[in-house]
């Protein structure tokens, strides 16, 4: 029997025989346990590796399209050449499944795009433990460590070079390492290159079926952001209901209005933005009325509104309103009496106009659906007799209370 | 102006106010803990804009009255316990690690070498990821690697286990040399961590059975 050979892992257990011959004895009592991980510890360890891998998956795709496209840029090979992508290894840790991620996101980036003129061949020998005998001893080793295992996986799949692709983490960066190896005796290194997430840069999240350069893919997305446009409209469906004092003969009936109108913004952060709507309200037999209303909101969650989160924004108008109906008596400066009783027994019903103020937030979902609540202020009806009050702060009232759903167009 | 209406002027330095909370450093919102799990960096407000558009307020066009600065923040990918902390130590500065030994090894060797790449480490996932990165780095410096690895006998390997540092890598070395797993025109680089207790690398070189440390 010939001797035994053992190749890349000779140095390394010669390697960990020296390291243990050094290493300082642990101050673990003889024969303590150690530490012991039940089910739900694995499960929350398992969980949070399934966290960190979601995370990992992005900038690791991110950084195959960056790699692949340089490929279609400036490609390796002259012609169409076969290889075999023999070994893909994730951050150390993370066993998420990440690296069947990654090898299909890299083969979809290979298939579809010719002009890299890589052809990937099949390889299950690369990865595999396999124990190769000759004349000059035996070999135990993984296929991608052995020149002969490579050399005739590559006669059967006809590829000449394999393909490695290291992806570790750096802190807060990722760094994809690839190299590609011809499949020849010497195993000559022909291409190695590193490349990392910058931490000043999200994912582009480019499509794999079309890749473009990194410059491209930011601008596009610049362009579907600024493309929002600054005019938007939106449609209002709100209640107002108002106080009545303790001692007012008259019940006031909340008011529904539907309005619609236009809002501007005054940047693509939307920190500011202005609105004016027209509005109608109807209670059969009770009131109707139409209210004009001119608003102006500051964003209170960032500098900038969100692009995944709702906002919050604060808001202060003006409105002038007019109702009829039985019910607006209640915004009368005078006392119910007799005479308005019977006016509105021989049909005329009641009108009201004033002016308001009013003040409140908004949570608004991505610009497109929010809902607002805000107090309202009738200044010129302080003296209402009717009319009470939700809040008193002493120098001003606010008789009226609100909330609005909105819809953006 | 009603009295009232100086409530408005209550909101307009709210979204400052609101920034204290991304505020990275440690203070009343953030430990010190968290503050060490993040990695931040200050940009230009333009670079700001187009790196992270829609997340940075647009410039107004007669200036701010507050003074204000872009840093972008990440958080680190392994929390400070989540991997052994050697482990940890090696990796996140992987790329500097062999960065420097490679420049010292290119500079040193002698010219037209081929190299090959071992690296000695306890645990054999980050070793492996060690010789990919020198390997990489040495590439990147111009010189020709292989990704060959030289190989000793079984007899060999249990002398060697039994011999100091100071002894087995010198001796492996000559053994690697006379066997021929390396030839006169190849050297090979071995990056080894040489106590277990510290968190940086060294390099060696082993050339016509000759080793010496470089770093």
């Amino acid at each position: 029997m010939g001797r035994v050979r053992v190749s890349r892992a000779s140095w390394l257990l010669w390697g960990l025989a020296a390291l243990a011959a050094l290493a300082p004895s642990r101050a673990r009592a003889a024969g303590s346990p150690g530490p012991v991980v039940d089910e739900a510890q694995a499960a929350e360890l398992e969980k949070l590796r399934g966290e960190l891998g979601a995370q990992v998956q992005l900038q690791a795709y991110d950084l195959l399209d960056e790699l692949v496209f340089e490929w279609t840029q400036h490609p390796l090979f002259g012609v169409e050449t076969p290889v075999i992508l023999a070994d893909v290894t994730v951050p150390v840790s993370l066993g998420t499944g990440l690296k069947a991620l990654v090898e299909n996101h890299f083969a979809a980036l290979v298939v579809n795009h010719r002009q890299t003129r890589l052809v990937l061949t099949h390889c299950p020998e690369c990865s595999a433990y396999v124990v190769r005998s000759g004349a000059k001893g035996t070999v135990v080793a993984r296929g991608y460590d052995s020149p002969e295992v490579l050399s005739a996986a590559a006669s059967a799949s006809g590829s000449r070079h394999a393909i490695f692709l290291d992806f570790e983490a750096e802190g807060t960066s990722l760094v994809l390492r690839a190299r590609v190896t011809r499949l020849t005796p010497e195993l000559p290194i022909v291409f190695a290159t590193s490349l990392s997430s910058a931490t000043s840069g999200p994912p582009l999240l480019r499509s794999e079926e079309a890749l473009v350069s990194a410059a491209a893919a930011r601008k596009e997305h610049l362009e579907a952001l600024e493309n929002r446009g600054l005019l938007t409209v939106p449609i209002h469906v709100g209640v107002r209901n108002y106080a009545t004092s303790p001692s007012a003969s008259v019940a006031a009936s909340p008011y529904v209005w539907l309005q619609g109108g236009v809002e501007v913004a005054f940047t693509q952060a939307r920190v500011w933005a202005a609105s004016f709507s027209i509005g109608y309200t109807w209670l059969p037999e009770v009131h109707d009325g139409w209210m004009a209303q001119a608003r102006i909101s500051r964003l209170l969650t960032g500098r900038a509104r969100s692009l995944t989160l709702p906002d919050l924004y604060f808001f202060f108008g003006a409105s002038v309103t007019s109702v009829q109906g039985a019910d607006s008596t209640l915004f009368d400066k005078e006392v119910v009496d007799s005479a308005s009783i019977l006016a509105a027994a021989r049909g005329t019903l009641p009108r009201a106009t004033f002016g308001a103020f009013h003040l409140g937030l908004e949570l608004r979902v991505k610009n497109r659906i929010g809902v607002s609540a805000f107090l309202e202020a009738l200044p010129t009806l302080g003296d209402a007799p009717a009319l009470g009050s939700f809040v008193d702060l002493g120098f001003v009232k606010f008789q009226g209370f609100g909330a609005e759903a909105s819809f953006c167009f | 102006m009603p009295p009232f209406l100086y409530l408005l002027l209550i909101p307009i330095p709210f979204p400052e106010v609101a920034a204290i909370a991304d505020d990275p450093s440690p203070g009343i919102l953030r430990t010190n803990t968290e503050a060490r799990g993040v990695d931040c960096e200050a940009l230009s407000a333009e670079a700001a804009r187009a790196l992270h558009p829609g997340q940075v307020e647009e410039a107004q066009p007669r200036g701010a009255f507050i003074e204000s600065q872009a840093m972008t923040c990440r958080h680190r990918f392994f929390k400070n316990g989540e991997r052994s902390p050697r482990d940890e130590a090696i990796l996140s500065r992987l790329s500097a690690i062999t960065a420097q030994l490679a420049s010292t090894v290119a500079a040193t060797a002698p010219p037209k070498l081929t190299w090959q790449v071992e690296s000695y480490y306890p645990d054999s996932a980050v070793a492996s990821k060690i010789a990919f990165a020198a390997k990489v780095a040495l590439v990147s410096r111009g010189q020709t690697v292989s990704d060959r690895v030289p190989v000793l006998a079984a007899g060999d390997l249990l002398v060697l286990g039994q011999q100091p540092p100071s002894k087995a890598y010198p001796l492996a070395c000559a053994r690697a040399f006379a066997e021929g797993a390396l030839r006169d025109d190849e050297a090979l680089m071995g990056v080894a961590l040489i106590d277990s207790r510290e968190t940086t690398l060294h390099a060696g070189i082993c050339h016509r059975g000759s080793w010496r440390w470089v770093e």
